[in-house]
C-alpha cells in the first residue's frame, strides 16, 4: 500500500488486494448477514484506501488486516447497523436482506442448502457484538487482533465468542442439529 | 492460550461449517476496486512525473542540465524506447490502451520495444492478480493471444498484464497494464 501511495505501483496494490479481499468480504458477510451489503462495505473501504493513497494520506498504525477489518467494521456499524437498527427488529430482517436477487453474485448468496440457512439464521440472531467476533473467528483472525478491532479487552472478546458459540449451539440444537453432526 | 485452543478444538465442527459457507468476494466487486486502483495509480504516477518535471523551476533551475544528463544515463531502463527511438511512458504506447474497455477479447497485445531485448514473455493476470496465462517467448514487441488465452479473455472481466523483456544482460518488466473485456 505504501508503494502504491508513493509510486502508483498497481501490481503491489493488486497483490495486497488479492491476499486480503476474500477474508475481508467473508468477515463482513458474517457481520452483516448479507453478502450484498458486505461487498458494498468492502468496496467502500477499498475505495477509501485507494483515495487515501492517491492523496498521499495513507497511514496505518496496526497490521494491515487489523486496519482493514477496523475500517470495515466501523463503516458497517455507521452506515448500516445503526441506521437500520430500528427497522431491523429481529433476525428476519437480516434474512429478508439475504434474498438478494439483484446481488452481484447471486450464486454465492442464494441459500439453497438447508443447513446453511439454519446456520445463517442462527448467526443473524446473535447480537452484533457476538456476531462480529464469530465472523472474525471464522476468518482466522487472532484474538488479540479482534480485541484491537472491536476496541474491547481480550477477555471480553473471549467471553463474546463463548456466548456466541453457546447461542449458536442452542439454535442449531433447536433445529435438530447437535454438536458433532455439523 | 491453551483454554482458547481447547475451545477451538471442541468447536472445530462449527468453525468448519462457518468456513464452508464463505465464498469470498465476487468478480464484480474485484473489478470495481481494481478499476479504481488503476485510475488512481495513473494519477499518482502522473503527479510524480509532474513533480519531477516542475521541481527545477522552484529555484533549482541550475540543476536541470545535470539532472537531464543523469537521467539519460541512469533512468533510460525505466522508460521505453519505441521503434523510432522516442522516449515514452510505457503506459502511453500499449495496445489495448491502458484501462481501455473492450467489447470483445483483444486480438493483439502490443507494447513498446525495449532496446536490446531479444525475448518477450507476456503474463496475463485476472482482476485478483492471479496469473491466468503466460505466453511463449516472442521476439517482437507484440503478439496475438493464442486459443487458450482467448478462452480466458472471452469470458470477460478485468485483466492485468505485464511483459518480461529480456536483454542479454537483464530482464525488465513492463507494466502492469490493464484492460477490461465486457463480454
Amino acid at each position: 500500500m505504501q508503494s502504491f501511495q508513493e509510486t502508483g505501483d498497481l501490481a503491489a496494490f493488486s497483490e495486497l488486494f488479492a491476499r486480503r479481499k476474500d477474508g475481508f468480504v467473508d468477515f463482513l458477510t458474517g457481520l452483516a448477514g448479507n453478502r450484498a451489503i458486505a461487498e458494498d462495505v468492502s468496496q467502500q473501504v477499498w475505495t477509501k484506501l485507494i483515495d487515501l493513497g492517491k492523496r498521499g494520506a495513507y497511514r496505518r498504525t496496526a497490521k494491515f488486516q487489523t486496519f482493514l477489518f477496523t475500517l470495515g467494521r466501523n463503516l458497517y456499524i455507521d452506515e448500516y447497523h445503526r441506521k437500520h437498527a430500528a427497522a431491523r427488529t429481529d433476525a428476519l430482517g437480516d434474512r429478508e436482506l439475504s434474498d438478494t436477487s439483484g446481488s452481484a453474485n447471486p450464486g454465492l448468496v442464494a441459500v439453497t442448502d438447508e443447513r446453511s440457512e439454519i446456520l445463517e439464521s442462527a448467526m443473524a440472531a446473535l447480537p452484533v457484538e457476538q456476531r462480529e467476533v464469530l465472523a472474525m473467528w471464522s476468518t482466522g483472525t487472532p484474538i488479540d487482533s479482534m480485541a484491537e478491532i472491536t476496541g474491547v479487552p481480550r477477555d471480553t472478546v473471549l467471553s463474546r465468542k463463548k456466548y456466541a458459540i453457546k447461542k449458536m449451539r442452542a439454535a442449531l440444537a433447536a433445529a435438530g442439529i447437535e454438536q458433532g453432526t455439523l | 492460550m491453551n483454554a482458547q485452543n481447547d475451545s477451538d478444538n471442541s468447536d472445530r465442527d462449527l468453525l468448519d461449517e462457518l468456513k464452508r459457507s464463505q465464498g469470498g468476494s465476487s468478480r464484480a466487486h474485484d473489478s470495481a476496486v481494481l478499476a479504481k486502483a488503476a485510475a488512481a495509480a495513473e494519477d499518482i504516477a502522473g503527479r510524480n512525473a509532474s513533480k519531477s518535471s516542475t521541481a527545477p523551476a522552484r529555484g533549482f533551475a541550475w540543476l536541470l542540465p545535470a539532472a537531464a544528463a543523469l537521467a539519460a544515463v541512469l533512468l533510460v531502463p525505466l522508460f521505453i524506447v519505441d521503434d523510432n527511438d522516442t522516449l515514452r511512458n510505457p503506459a502511453a504506447a500499449v495496445t489495448p490502451a491502458q484501462a481501455e474497455t473492450l467489447a470483445s477479447a483483444p486480438v493483439l497485445l502490443r507494447w513498446p520495444a525495449v532496446p536490446g531485448a531479444d525475448r518477450y514473455v507476456v503474463i496475463l493476470r485476472d482482476a485478483g492478480a492471479t496469473e491466468v496465462w503466460r505466453s511463449a517467448a516472442v521476439t517482437d514487441p507484440e503478439l496475438s493471444p493464442d486459443a487458450s488465452a482467448l478462452d480466458i479473455l472471452e469470458a470477460g472481466g478485468t485483466f492485468i498484464w505485464t511483459v518480461e523483456a529480456t536483454t542479454p544482460g537483464a530482464t525488465t518488466e513492463l507494466g502492469p497494464f490493464q484492460f477490461t473485456v465486457t463480454e
